[in-house]
């Protein structure tokens, strides 16, 4: 056989082998055997508890904060080997990454995934309950859930969508600019404001071209719309009126961006890096503590503050979810009712330890309990919460996201600067 | 029997997977497979290939690979010419083969801080009075020419290329062709042009078609070090897979698909010149 008429033999065995692999299963079926309907309805809470012990529980959560990562292992992990006799495994991926295996395992019709629960924002949210892909409504068998101050559009309602028990929030965070207040003692408040800024001090700024920018994206927008003009149902019309006053903006300013705005940091912790090594004089960040954690870490200077701006930023919630075909979503439920525990949520609201906020509601929490929240929300270099909660802004429907990052890639960033 | 064993391995592991995951690629762009796959379409495809995104990209990842080759080559060349009984020293052997040891993420954070316009360089020419600030100092990294990225490439290939064509020295006798163009009244030049060159070049042919392919298909290098846009292809094609739309994944498999069938032909015409030139006359 000669070496080419070995190789395509291969190659037809190899096309005949897959066609026979895909004819086996109808394409975009799902996991054989999981239900997404009431999960365990049948079992108590204490039997819940009792079928976890022993279990290991893999965790798939965005690793990129070392303080969120010891937060994990050494206050988490511990407490739940303790306390319930099982094992928390955490793996590195978010969003998109978290989508794409799942979706793979469901192409390939996998029983058990590799993944037990996840770490999840609003737009992962949306298309993994596009894809079937979320184990549930599980919240209300919670114990802990009693706590949650669900009635907070903010906190009961993930990209304008009504979580209905198909993820448990987690924390709560508002969009904050960071500046550095030795560098910049007037840091501009406004879009009027930022314009004259960048005119001034050109190559200072920049917008990250991922989650956290789309995130500042959005909040300029729903600042140029009129009031709550954005909320709702996503709006083919509306949402291109206002994207298209965004860009003009954008595009007229551009040219005074960091590297006049020919190429946008694709990750947030490049931004970070500009900003601590002095190329720019901003950084953005989805949680408002963040400032803090990373004064404390060394990674900015002391003189790093945070604000938000006159219009409004984004605020909103992180969540927990879990997965459909999860080996072990039992185990899972006693992992997130743990993470819902007032005393986890405490321990994660402290700056030094995360500083993220609570989705508790100190009505609804014992007297303890709140003052050691209250204690614990308490702030050295970030602003305090109560101060950025009249410039809150509702997260936008998911379409908002997805368009505006696809257009920002093919008007803006793959546009001529 | 042994070599019917190592066929039937060479199906299982190679060919197998390869044209599976092909096959799979095709369908899935196709919308044949897959999560979206709802019938067939061609709107994946079109998207794919109407974006002049994708062109720029592709045009992008063979400019670093090609210029990225070729300095390394010239580079290569002149340290095996030039300096190869200094080369041929252990110490020298050492020094050769470190940055090949090194992963290429570790480069490339190594040229971010040393090129980047609050690098070392930067700092250094402003200690020196060149500059007055990180703002003065020429953009070298996430620039439109891909300096950085070049400068990467080429470090790693030279002491690549450096070592092979050392080694190659020998085999071809070239000490011993050398010394008979120089007997027969050959200049430097016609020597370099007539013997080392082409058989230098021609037995190292295919080792520097696979270092392009390489480069070509480069990821973590122009992650760090390239810009927003235009990308590299595997950058272009992990931020297709990586997109908040469901509906670039298909794109994405498309994307990989139509390189993996352009590797497969490059490698099928490099394999068949070969079978051709060994053929007797």
């Amino acid at each position: 056989m000669s070496r080419f008429s070995f190789f395509s033999t291969g190659i037809t065995f190899g096309l005949l082998a897959t066609l026979l692999l895909s004819a086996c299963q109808s394409p975009g079926s799902g996991p054989q055997g999981a239900s997404s309907g009431a999960p365990a309805d049948s079992l108590s809470w204490a039997q819940i508890q009792q079928a976890a012990r022993g279990a290991t529980v893999e965790m798939m959560m965005w690793q990129g904060d070392p303080q969120i990562n010891r937060f994990m292992k050494r206050y988490v992990k511990p407490a739940l080997q303790e306390r319930y006799g099982l094992e928390l495994k955490l793996l590195p991926g978010q969003g998109s990454q978290i989508t794409t295996l799942l979706l793979n395992e469901k192409q390939a019709g996998r029983r058990e995934s590799e993944i037990d629960m996840m770490w999840i924002n609003g737009e992962t949210f949306y298309q993994l309950q596009r894809m079937d892909a979320l184990y549930g409504p599980f919240l209300g068998r919670l114990p802990h859930a009693r706590y949650l101050d669900l009635e907070n559009p903010y906190i009961g309602q993930d990209f304008q969508r009504p979580i209905e028990g198909m993820e448990a929030p987690w924390g709560n965070v508002q969009l904050t600019v960071i500046y550095d207040s030795l560098r910049t003692p007037q840091p501009p408040k406004d879009l009027a404001a930022l314009s004259t800024y960048l005119k001034k001090h050109p190559g200072r700024f920049t917008i990250p071209n991922e989650f956290t920018g789309m995130t500042l994206l959005k909040s300029w927008m729903i600042g140029m719309a009129p009031d709550s003009a954005l909320y709702g149902a996503f709006d083919e019309k509306l949402y291109r009126r206002y994207r298209d006053s965004l860009f003009t903006w954008i595009q007229a300013h551009r040219r005074y961006f960091w590297q006049e705005g020919a190429t946008f940091p694709q990750r947030l912790a490049g931004l970070h890096r500009l900003f601590a090594q002095g190329e720019v004089d901003f950084t953005f960040s989805n949680n408002d503590a963040e400032v803090e954690n990373k004064i404390y870490q060394n990674t900015f200077p002391a003189s790093a503050r945070a604000y938000v701006y006159r219009s409004g930023t984004i605020k909103n919630s992180h969540y927990l979810g879990i997965v459909r075909w999860a080996r072990d979503p039992l185990a899972s439920m006693v992992v997130i009712n743990f993470l819902l525990s007032p005393e986890a949520q405490i321990e994660k609201r402290k700056p030094r330890v995360w500083g993220d906020g609570s989705v508790l509601s100190s009505r609804k929490l014992p007297d303890s309990a709140r003052k050691a929240m209250q204690k614990a929300a308490q702030r050295r270099y970030a602003p305090a919460r109560d101060s950025l909660t009249p410039y809150a802004r509702q997260e936008l429907a998911p379409a908002y996201m997805t368009r505006l990052y696809e257009d920002f890639q093919k008007m803006i960033v793959e546009g001529d600067a | 029997m042994p070599k019917r064993a190592a066929a039937i391995l060479y199906l299982l592991l190679a060919v197998l997977p390869l044209s599976a995951g092909l096959l799979l690629a095709l369908l899935v762009s196709l919308g044949l497979a897959g999560f979206l796959g709802t019938g067939f379409t061609l709107d994946y495809w079109s998207a794919l290939l109407g974006r002049w995104a994708f062109w720029q990209s592709l045009g992008f990842s063979f400019y670093i690979a090609a210029v990225g080759t070729l300095l390394a080559l010239v580079l290569a060349l002149f340290f095996t010419i030039a300096q190869r009984q200094r080369l041929q020293r252990r110490a020298f052997h050492t020094f050769l083969y470190l940055p090949l040891a090194l992963p290429t993420l570790v480069m490339a954070l190594y040229a971010y801080y040393l090129l980047s316009p609050t690098g070392w360089l930067s700092r250094l020419s402003m200690a020196l009075g060149w500059t007055s600030g990180a703002a003065d100092f020429p953009r070298l990294v996430q620039d439109a020419g891909g300096v950085a990225i070049l400068v990467v490439h080429t470090l790693m290939s030279t002491f690549f290329f450096t070592v092979y064509l050392g080694q190659l020295w020998p085999k071809e006798n070239l000490d011993a062709l050398l010394q008979t163009g120089r007997n027969l009244g050959a200049s430097f030049g016609q020597l370099l042009r007539r013997v080392v060159l082409p058989t230098l070049l021609k037995r190292a042919a295919p080792v520097i078609l696979l270092y392009f392919v390489f480069a070509l298909g480069s990821y973590e290098i122009p992650l760090l070090l390239g810009r927003s846009h235009p990308q590299m292809l595997s950058v272009y094609a992990m931020n297709l897979l990586d997109s908040y739309q469901l509906e670039t994944i298909p794109q994405a498999y498309g994307l990989a698909a139509l390189y993996t069938l352009f590797m497969a032909l490059l490698l099928f015409l490099l394999s068949a010149r070969t079978r051709l030139k060994k053929k007797p006359v």
